[in-house]
């Protein structure tokens, strides 16, 4: 149990109010993360979308699931909340357990 | 009297004052530059008697101040927020938090915490209410002393957040009696501040930092230290609470958070501004190092009174010492 418990609390990623930026990260988490489990859990008007240790949500593979260009911004503006560090750069966002890792 | 230049107006097609950006103004620049009355005259900021005490406080604390730069007013927010974007912006915010607390509330969240958990959030969560109230009046402090206007916005849209998680503490206080009567939820909450072993090292850091007048080490001190640290407690405490299946207070934690990234995104700007003037590094790492000791107290007496986290100290350690290191000044 104890090791469950320390396990949730590496679970990182952001939480996105329901709607196409929604739906479009949690296709693009699949592309931006292949070697990690994605957990999304959704609420009553927005999902939380995360990954044990790190998750990466990149520009191209949203663009691509939303079938139009896609601005950083965007997420920002249907980002509630996040759990973890979060690293924003101009071509992909990046949310992190730890400062350790990069 | 002196003879006033006449100023040349014809032909210009906006503020003088922002005639050398080359752009039409937007409306952060309208509505937030150069506002202040009080940089105008040096030898009396708040008009009157020059030995006037607001006069001569702000001479000391803004105009001697050791932090220098010959053009404050070149200050931008990142963010170009205005009240009226601000506004919006934090209306949203505000509704995702009603969600959230009506969403717990409905499938009676409260009531299935675990029994440690309940007294974790006693001892650490809902004294946080003083630790908000502190950190609204230190950004009240940034807006009364600050040199520019741009830089006096920011500050007032941080006490605002500051505010707005001082209510949401206390709405969760009373929700947490009606769970938990006699559990000590909203009247024990003063001792635990002023007692609890987990807190002083946090309430050490607030009152030393209001207690500094200088404006430049004052705002050093709150966004580059203190502010920071207890954002990191904060970033431990919603980890507990989420292995301790607390997904309401974890995820207000993190929904702060959000506002936390924007008070460092103008931070950064602001200290970039100010290592432009070459003394001025010196000044603030002086700074820096002076209160990173009071900031690194606070995490780790917070975080040990944390439950299941045998790292999170370190770890809030370190998210302080990566953003100061994102300054360039660690």
């Amino acid at each position: 149990m104890n090791a469950t418990i320390n396990e949730e609390a590496d679970f990182v990623g952001p939480i996105i109010t329901v709607g196409e930026i929604a739906d479009a990260a949690v296709e693009a988490a699949e592309l931006d993360n292949p070697d990690r489990e994605i957990r999304v859990t959704p609420g009553p008007s927005y999902i939380r979308l995360e990954a044990r240790g790190q998750i990466v949500l990149s520009v191209a593979n949203m663009s691509q699931a939303l079938g139009r260009p896609f601005v950083m911004g965007e997420l920002e503006k249907n980002m509630p909340g996040f759990a973890g560090f979060i690293r924003m750069g101009s071509d992909s966002v990046k949310f992190v357990a730890s400062k350790a890792n990069k | 009297m002196t003879a006033q230049t006449p100023v040349q107006t014809k032909g210009l097609k906006t503020w003088s004052a922002l005639l050398g950006n080359k752009k039409r103004p937007s409306e952060y620049e309208i509505v937030t530059h150069g506002l202040h009355y009080r940089t105008r005259k040096a030898e009396a900021p708040y008009e009157l008697d020059t030995n006037l005490m607001m006069n001569q406080w702000y001479r000391k604390n803004v105009f001697q101040s050791p932090l220098q730069h010959p053009d404050w007013n070149k200050f931008r927010d990142p963010d170009q927020l205005t009240y009226r974007a601000y506004m919006t912006m934090q209306d949203g915010q505000e509704e995702y938090v009603d969600g959230l607390l009506r969403e717990h509330a409905e499938r009676g969240h409260d009531k299935e915490l675990p029994a440690d958990w309940v007294k974790t959030l006693a001892q650490l969560y809902t004294p946080l209410r003083y630790v908000q109230g502190a950190l609204q009046m230190e950004m009240a402090y940034v807006v009364q002393m600050a040199p520019a206007s741009t830089i006096t916005n920011c500050a007032a849209f941080q006490e605002a957040d500051a505010t707005r998680w001082l209510s949401r503490v206390a709405y969760r206080t009373r929700e947490l009696a009606n769970a938990y009567p006699g559990a000590g939820f909203g009247e024990k909450e003063r001792a635990e501040w002023e007692q609890a072993p987990a807190l002083q090292g946090m309430r050490e850091a607030v009152e030393k930092m209001l207690a500094t007048y200088d404006w430049g080490e004052n705002a050093v001190a709150a966004n580059v230290v203190v502010v920071r640290a207890i954002e990191e407690c904060l970033r431990q405490l919603a980890r507990a609470a989420r292995a301790q299946q607390d997904s309401l207070t974890a995820m207000m934690l993190e929904a702060q958070l959000r506002d936390a990234e924007r008070s460092r995104r103008w931070t950064l700007r602001l200290v970039e501004q100010a290592l432009e003037v070459e003394g001025n590094r010196s000044v603030l790492e002086g700074w820096v190092k002076k209160w990173t000791p009071l900031g690194e107290k606070a995490i780790d007496a917070f975080c040990a009174a944390l439950p299941g986290l045998p790292t999170a100290a370190q770890d809030a350690r370190d998210g302080l010492k990566a953003f100061q290191k994102s300054l360039g000044l660690a």
